[in-house]
């Protein structure tokens, strides 16, 4: 049964309105929200589907090609790191798995000093502060907290390093596990139960199934989009403005394939993954990771927003049957050996605050190439994360830890975790990587000579085009990206909404 | 007498047969399944070592069907990752013949291993990426299955059979 503002595109159609955004996730929602309570015709678009928490049936084969773009098997274009992002009504906030951090003040104060953005910590803050409102942001309840996050915490007690709760964005957690395919209980306090349902009470639409190939534009004025459904019927949406907010990956693309005005290059540029690997460690009791919340702790021992030496996250990290098996290292008798562990396995992710600014590029039909290769130095930097990892998990207690790539590396005491780091770091593209924080690509900044989008958050190139997502960072935040995104979401919707 | 007119109709009449013909087998080619037996056969010869459960009690992938539910997701994959993991299983299987004087599909288990192991740790880049392929395709189609969850004491989802 349709609901009333929530439409899926099954046929050709022409539409009008004042502003169509591009996407539905945290920034699209967000924007979409703010333009709708200003008074605006608003459509938003979104390439997947309207799903309904009630038929996420929490099975891998199912919910990986409903809720993630490529059906989760989007690499960097030398495949070295495997790239997950969403869709569906609500982008990734329908997957992810809560967390919510602001980006540190010394970062933005950063940002606003490179980029020539004075006013930019000032507007977060009270965007931040709106965000945490809406979304009932809250600190995990120690009941909450799972034996692969509790042995997380003692490890990095054990070592004395730097640690604490992390915040959510959900109420009414049953603490099934299954976050990152999808909440059955409708407890994630997300872009699709929150923002979207008051961007469609002030009277937007929201249209799934359709997939913007093209920003049209005339004498450099956008005019709209166009785009085809699942079923490959064209869809023209006319619009006094468009706001692009299709993730890291699909807004540079987007533009990129619309022809753009782009003078420096900068659509694309400052693309920026937060790539990580895993950790696991076999523990003689029970850890049984797949229970309860996935990650409600953080060790930033190794992380600060700007010191160039400290740049790992390490925080848990535990996949269902078919994503650990595809990490565990060998095959036959001795993956099946590794897989015999499962319940007795803890996990942990390092994850890089990386300096490597990569490059989205586009096919012609749009698709988005990121081209993305870890420099020296962020190479060291996540080799001493695995490094890291072992190590708090054998400090928890763990008989063994592993770290798997061709030749899994097996440490089963701290000693053994001394020169690791350096052995790992000879190793290119060993072992595999995954990134689930695309940012950048089309940077904030004032000058059109180092930054794609301007202050407000229009496009350098060309006249009514908006940017409101990931792509915005500057830099990588080192923290996960949702909060943000929704708070530029916020702050770009409302000035979007001023200029027209 | 066939005269120029004639000859021309036979070129139209050639053309548009020509034309129908291409068209019904591009019909027939766009609704075909876009993997083939062949292909299944090397999924499933694959699947077998990946995944051989030795002499513990989890199911073979044969008996759970692996290589069917793998192929199941591979479709729903853009067409162009299709394309080329239909690229990695023939060069997989063809590559064989030149290095061990047999298709892949034809190899002794112990043989099949070792080129899997040849992959696995490969010190060239592209061999252990596609290794890690094979490895993320199988273990969709194998470890999506109930049956081989109770050997993990994992208990599967709270909703659904």
């Amino acid at each position: 049964m349709t609901e009333p503002g929530y439409a899926h595109a099954a046929g050709p159609m022409t539409l009008g309105c004042d502003v169509v955004v591009v996407g539905s996730g945290a920034g699209g929602s967000a924007a979409a929200k703010n333009l709708a309570q200003a008074g605006h015709d608003v459509i938003v678009l979104e390439m997947g589907a309207r799903e309904r928490p009630s038929s996420f049936t929490q099975r891998e084969e199912d919910m990986l090609p409903r809720l993630f773009q490529d059906a989760a098997a989007r690499t960097t274009a030398d495949g070295a790191i495997h790239v997950l992002q969403g869709k569906g009504v609500g982008g990734s906030t329908l997957h992810n798995i809560n967390l919510c951090k602001r980006v540190p003040d010394s970062l933005l104060d950063r940002w606003a000093q490179v980029q020539g953005l004075p006013e930019l910590p000032t507007t977060l803050a009270a965007a931040y502060d709106q965000v945490e409102a809406d979304l009932s942001v809250s600190q995990v309840p120690e009941e909450n907290v799972n034996r692969n996050n509790a042995l997380f915490r003692q490890g990095a007690r054990a070592l004395g390093w730097r640690n604490g709760p992390l915040l959510h964005n959900r109420v009414g957690c049953l603490g099934s596990g299954f976050c990152e395919l999808g909440c059955a209980y409708d407890a994630k306090q997300n872009a699709a139960k929150i923002y979207l349902p008051q961007a469609v009470q002030a009277g937007a639409r929201v249209l799934s199934g359709v997939r913007v190939h093209r920003i049209t534009h005339r004498f450099g004025r956008a005019r709209g989009v166009q785009g085809r459904t699942v079923g490959g019927h064209r869809i023209r949406v006319h619009a006094r403005a468009v706001v692009v907010a299709a993730s890291a990956t699909g807004s540079p693309a987007l533009i990129l394939a619309s022809g753009l005005g782009d003078r420096h290059h900068q659509v694309g540029a400052g693309l920026h993954l937060h790539p990580g690997g895993v950790v696991g460690g076999v523990f003689d009791q029970p850890v049984r990771g797949w229970e309860g919340i996935p990650q409600s702790w953080e060790c930033t021992e190794f992380l600060s927003p700007t010191d160039p030496d400290r740049r790992i996250w390490l925080v848990p990290n535990f996949g269902h049957p078919v994503i650990t098996a595809s990490q565990l290292p060998g095959f036959g008798g001795e993956h099946a050996g590794w897989m015999r562990a499962y319940p007795r396995m803890a996990a942990l992710s390092p994850m890089l605050h990386d300096h490597t600014a990569g490059r989205v590029a586009a096919t012609r039909s749009g698709h988005p190439v990121l081209r993305y290769s870890l420099d020296r130095g962020d190479r060291r930097a996540l080799a001493a994360g695995f490094a890291a990892g072992a190590r708090l998990l054998l400090a928890a207690g763990a008989l063994k830890a592993v770290i798997p790539t061709a030749r899994p590396v097996v440490v089963t005491s701290l000693a053994g975790t001394e020169t690791l780091a350096n052995e790992l770091s000879m190793r290119r593209k060993d072992p595999p990587l995954s990134a689930v924080h695309p940012m950048g690509g089309l940077r904030l900044g004032a000058a059109p000579r180092s930054s794609a989008v301007d202050a407000q958050g229009r496009l350098h190139g060309a006249r009514g085009v908006w940017v409101a997502d990931g792509s915005l960072m500057p830099s990588s935040t080192g923290v996960p990206p949702q909060l943000t995104i929704y708070a530029l979401g916020l702050v770009v919707g409302s000035r979007c909404a001023e200029a027209l | 007498m066939a005269g120029p007119d004639s000859a021309t109709g036979l070129t139209r009449r050639l053309v548009l047969g020509l034309g129908l013909a291409s068209g019904l087998a591009l019909v027939a080619v766009g609704s075909a399944p876009f993997w083939l037996a062949s292909e299944r056969d090397l999924l499933q010869a694959v699947l077998a070592r990946l995944f051989d459960p030795g002499d513990h009690p989890a199911p073979t992938p044969a008996q759970v069907g692996a290589a069917d539910a793998a192929l199941t997701y591979l479709a729903q994959l853009p067409r162009r990752e299709q394309w080329l993991c239909r690229g990695l299983f023939r060069s997989l299987e063809w590559e064989c013949v030149w290095t061990r004087g047999s298709r892949f599909t034809r190899l002794s288990a112990a043989d099949q291993d070792a080129v899997l192991s040849t992959l696995a740790t490969s010190s060239l880049y592209p061999r252990r990426l596609a290794f890690a392929c094979l490895k993320q395709i199988g273990a969709m189609g194998y470890y999506q299955h109930r049956e081989t969850w109770t050997h993990l004491a994992y208990p599967g989802p709270w909703v659904g059979p």
